[in-house]
């Protein structure tokens, strides 16, 4: 158990990050500019889950993909199974020493297709009505753009500082 | 043996897939709300990290902006000084129409009229990260006297309704929230008139065109740019609360009435800070 802490820990800083992000970003409830969703937590899961045994990721996968559906979505706990998705894919597509690009076009391709997952569901329970290239131009874009400059960042912190206390 | 393992761990992993889609779908269109446990760690968590993180970032935030905002008070006050005369006449004519209310309340013997409210300031503790649902979290709840209905404001109008509320914490639903969670009786001046409304029913927000939709209950002539008011109609939400400006109207083929686009007063970019109304004749 102490050693899951410093894990357990790092993944909600990162997902808190995000919170504070989210909170100071200004974002348009009227979804007519620009819409910027910062994906911190989700970048440094991906790196943290790659360096995991499968199960371990997977379990780490159920557990934050349920703590983000109740507190950041209205609990709508799909987003467990994204998370599992993407732990499952990351342990077996991107190896230990995975480089930068290989990391980043994983982050980037999962981003990409957690928001169109999203937005399909936002769309069949008739949630938003945002039509596609409103949705493409005003968030999508934006958003992938956003994560992929930061997920440069968030891979030296972790690979620099992160990765020696997550293989703890 | 192994293989039967193996499949029945497959059909479970199946039904648990299946389930938690099924759920989420659902409740999505039901606009299923948190259960007790879910809010007691939404807000747990929430609340720690407004207070722990947050809160002194804002603390921070705050002065640096009223430090720009000291620096504009010369040219802020010349153009206030210019306004100031008209200022008196409606402070005035205030007065005199708070007494003729008061006067006309107290021979029809009426305790409440539906234009007096109370006003409770709150701040945003949180928002939704992936934020489709236009939902957010303010720092007063059960405790400072906040129900489910009641009206929400920024400084230039109505922006939503309280949703739900816990014991310490509320979460606001937009009007932009496309669902129609927001339904709200509205009035609209006729032809700019002060004293004749027409009432229709505020139903969702269209994304497309950044309008309220509006359907009218009653035949009227409209004009474009009268405001627009919530009626005070079904009891909780306070008479007179400016909402948006008529953008414009038709009728469809398959409506009898009038359907109004209506563009917002307010601006629905960065609300930090909002106003809870409640009304004075509304259970405590």
């Amino acid at each position: 158990m102490n050693r899951q802490l410093p894990k357990m820990f790092i993944l909600w800083f990162a997902f808190v990050i995000d919170s504070v992000a989210t909170f100071f970003i200004p974002f348009d409830y009227s979804k007519s500019s620009v819409m910027v969703i910062s994906y911190i937590g989700f970048m440094v899961f991906i790196l943290v889950a790659k360096d995991l045994k499968e199960q371990e990721s997977l379990l780490y996968a159920v557990l934050l993909g349920a703590y983000y559906s109740v507190l950041y979505t209205d609990s709508v706990y799909i987003y467990i199974l994204i998370y599992a998705a993407v732990a499952y894919l990351a342990n077996r597509l991107l190896k230990f020493k995975s480089t930068i690009i290989e990391c980043t076009t994983f982050a980037v391709a999962s981003i990409l297709i957690k928001e169109i997952v999203i937005y399909l569901l936002m769309i069949v329970t008739s949630v938003t009505s945002l039509n596609v290239g409103a949705f493409i131009l005003l968030r999508l874009l934006p958003t992938i753009g956003y994560n992929a400059v930061l997920f440069v960042f968030v891979y030296y912190i972790y690979n620099k500082h992160l990765k020696r206390i997550i293989l703890m | 043996m192994n293989d039967r393992r193996e499949q029945l761990k497959k059909r479970i992993i199946a039904a648990v897939v299946v389930f938690i889609v099924l759920f989420s779908v659902l409740g999505l269109i039901f606009g299923r709300k948190n259960t007790a446990f879910e809010q007691m760690i939404k807000e747990t968590f929430q609340t720690i990290e407004y207070y722990v993180v947050k809160a002194p970032i804002n603390f921070v935030n705050d002065i640096k902006n009223e430090y720009f905002e000291i620096r504009n008070a010369f040219k802020e006050n010349e153009e206030l000084r210019a306004v100031l005369d008209d200022y008196a006449l409606i402070v005035a004519q205030n007065e005199a129409l708070k007494k003729e209310l008061n006067d006309i309340t107290e021979i029809a013997n009426i305790e409440n009229v539906p234009v007096n409210f109370k006003k409770l300031n709150a701040t945003v503790i949180s928002r939704d990260i992936e934020s489709w649902n236009s939902k957010f979290m303010i720092n007063v709840g059960m405790q400072n006297g906040i129900e489910e209905g009641m009206v929400v404001l920024s400084n230039d109008g109505m922006i939503g309704k309280i949703n739900s509320v816990s014991e310490f914490t509320a979460t606001v639903s937009l009007l932009t929230a496309e669902n129609g969670n927001t339904q709200t009786p509205v009035m609209i001046s006729v032809n700019g008139s002060e004293t004749d409304y027409a009432y229709g029913m505020l139903l969702n927000y269209d994304v497309s065109s950044g309008n309220f939709i509006v359907n009218m209950v009653e035949e009227v002539e409209l004009s474009v740019g009268s405001k627009v008011f919530t009626s005070g109609l079904g009891g909780i939400s306070p008479r007179g609360v400016l909402i948006g400006y008529v953008e414009s109207y038709s009728t469809p083929d398959n409506q009898l009435l009038l359907r109004v686009e209506i563009k917002p007063s307010s601006n629905f970019n960065d609300i930090n800070y909002v106003t809870v109304l409640q009304r004075s004749d509304s259970n405590e």
